[in-house]
């Protein structure tokens, strides 16, 4: 009996040295933004049969819902219609001036910008309690690691590790993502939005003296090569002043509702 | 029992939790709070299973936990795989496996794991997490009772 209890002692540490040495690789891999190998086959053996399952379920959903909402349903989509046809005309005017900043650019020889190209994605996986959304595209697609992730209310996130046809994205949050973000007043004031914690983030402002108030909006900055200008990340809570460390910190709402999406877009 | 039969068992079982955790578990939650399918079902094979197959099956499980959701895997690792030693030790502290011990079993063990992964790898918040963390508790307890029963059902031997 005591030869068994130490051998299975010896099986528990055994187990545990592995995983350390699994934990490891992976924290290697992600360092290179890519999956390590025992992840990429995790996600080939689970990742299918629980996207399935997920569409099976939305599916279902969505077909009860049809039944009970059928009439609300055809009003919302005709009203969708001509929204979409008074947007239409809109989005062919920013595409135009859109292109002449490109044109400018080039001929003072300024690099590409940021968030051009869109590459459309379905959420498959989604851990609430580590913040992180797995998703169907990878660098197959074109995905690189460090790219934002919005949907139509917004900034969702940004990919951290990278599969042929997968990424993983560290949701808004996050403890350890820092995003350079600004309050969208005139003049702008801009700092660096940290999270801490599911539906909490917060700005710390560049500008002690900054003009700051609740229901701000807060937008990215554009300050980096990955993520754009101008994409809604949420609303100033609340402000705080730090004067021993001579900071003005603005509390974040997040805009997305980060559970609640189904279809992403990665801008590249 | 059938020794191979129980890890056979384990096997689908674990495979199936890991495809609810990703996919049916956030369309499930209930005020925030969602259920882990992996921890509750390492909870419940360690009533059935001698304690090295618990072991391994918590080391699996752990292990695959971590690798979807993308955080370091090792804290998953070591705290599913002691879930599974613990639990596999718990007919030698006297639990006789029944419906409401399953329940009670998992919500313990998976407070006690919830509470390694914060001083494994300290969360942000620590009111939410252990907030959450109770909730889970609850929420894997209840689910363990169904799929207790169903368990012992597949995997108990005529007569026991």
């Amino acid at each position: 009996m005591k030869r068994r209890r130490g051998t299975d002692a010896i099986l528990l540490i055994v187990l545990c040295a592995i995983g350390a040495m699994l934990g490891r690789m992976q924290s290697q891999a992600r360092d290179a933004g890519r999956l390590d190998a025992f992840s990429s086959i995790a996600s080939r053996l689970v990742l299918p049969v629980s996207s399935g399952l997920g569409k099976g379920i939305d599916a279902t959903g969505d077909f009860f819902a049809g039944i009970v909402r059928g009439p609300a349903l055809r009003a919302e989509v005709r009203r969708l219609r001509a929204q979409q046809a008074q947007l239409s005309q809109y989005t062919e005017h920013v595409d135009v001036l859109e292109k002449e900043i490109d044109d400018l650019r080039r001929l003072n020889n300024l690099g590409r910008r940021a968030g051009q190209t869109r590459i459309p994605a379905d959420v498959i996986g989604y851990t609430p309690r580590e913040n992180r959304l797995t998703i169907s595209a990878g660098s197959e697609e074109g995905v690189v690691a460090g790219l934002a992730v919005v949907c139509p209310d917004g900034l969702l996130g940004i990919v951290s590790t990278v599969a042929p046809h997968t990424s993983q994205v560290s949701m808004l949050g996050t403890a350890n993502l820092i995003i350079g973000a600004m309050v969208g007043r005139t003049p702008p004031s801009a700092g660096l939005l940290q999270g801490a914690g599911v539906n909490s983030l917060y700005i710390d402002l560049n500008d002690p003296k900054a003009e700051v108030k609740a229901g701000d909006l807060v937008l990215t900055s554009g300050y980096s090569e990955k993520i754009p200008r101008g994409i809604i990340i949420g609303r100033v809570l609340s402000v705080d002043d730090v004067p021993e460390l001579g900071q003005r910190r603005a509390n974040v709402f997040p805009a997305t509702n980060l559970g609640s999406n189904r279809e992403v877009v990665i801008l590249k | 029992m059938r020794h191979s039969s129980g890890i056979a068992t384990s096997i689908i079982a674990i495979y199936i939790a890991l495809a609810l955790q990703a996919s049916v578990a956030p369309r499930i939650a209930i005020l925030g709070v969602v259920p882990d399918f992996g921890l509750m079902i390492v909870a419940v094979l360690s009533l059935f299973t001698s304690r090295p197959v618990a072991t391994v099956s918590g080391f699996f499980t752990g292990a695959f936990e971590g690798a979807l959701s993308g955080v370091n895997l090792t804290h998953y690792v070591i705290s599913r795989t002691l879930v599974g030693f613990f639990g596999g030790s718990a007919s030698s502290f006297g639990f006789q496996p029944n419906v409401a011990v399953a329940a009670l079993v998992t919500a313990i063990l998976t407070v006690a794991s919830q509470l390694l992964l914060f001083f494994l790898a300290p969360p942000s918040g620590i009111g939410r997490f252990l907030g959450d963390t109770i909730g889970t508790a609850m929420y894997n307890g209840v689910l363990a009772i169904p799929v207790y029963a169903l368990l012992r059902r597949i995997l108990a031997t005529p007569g026991s």
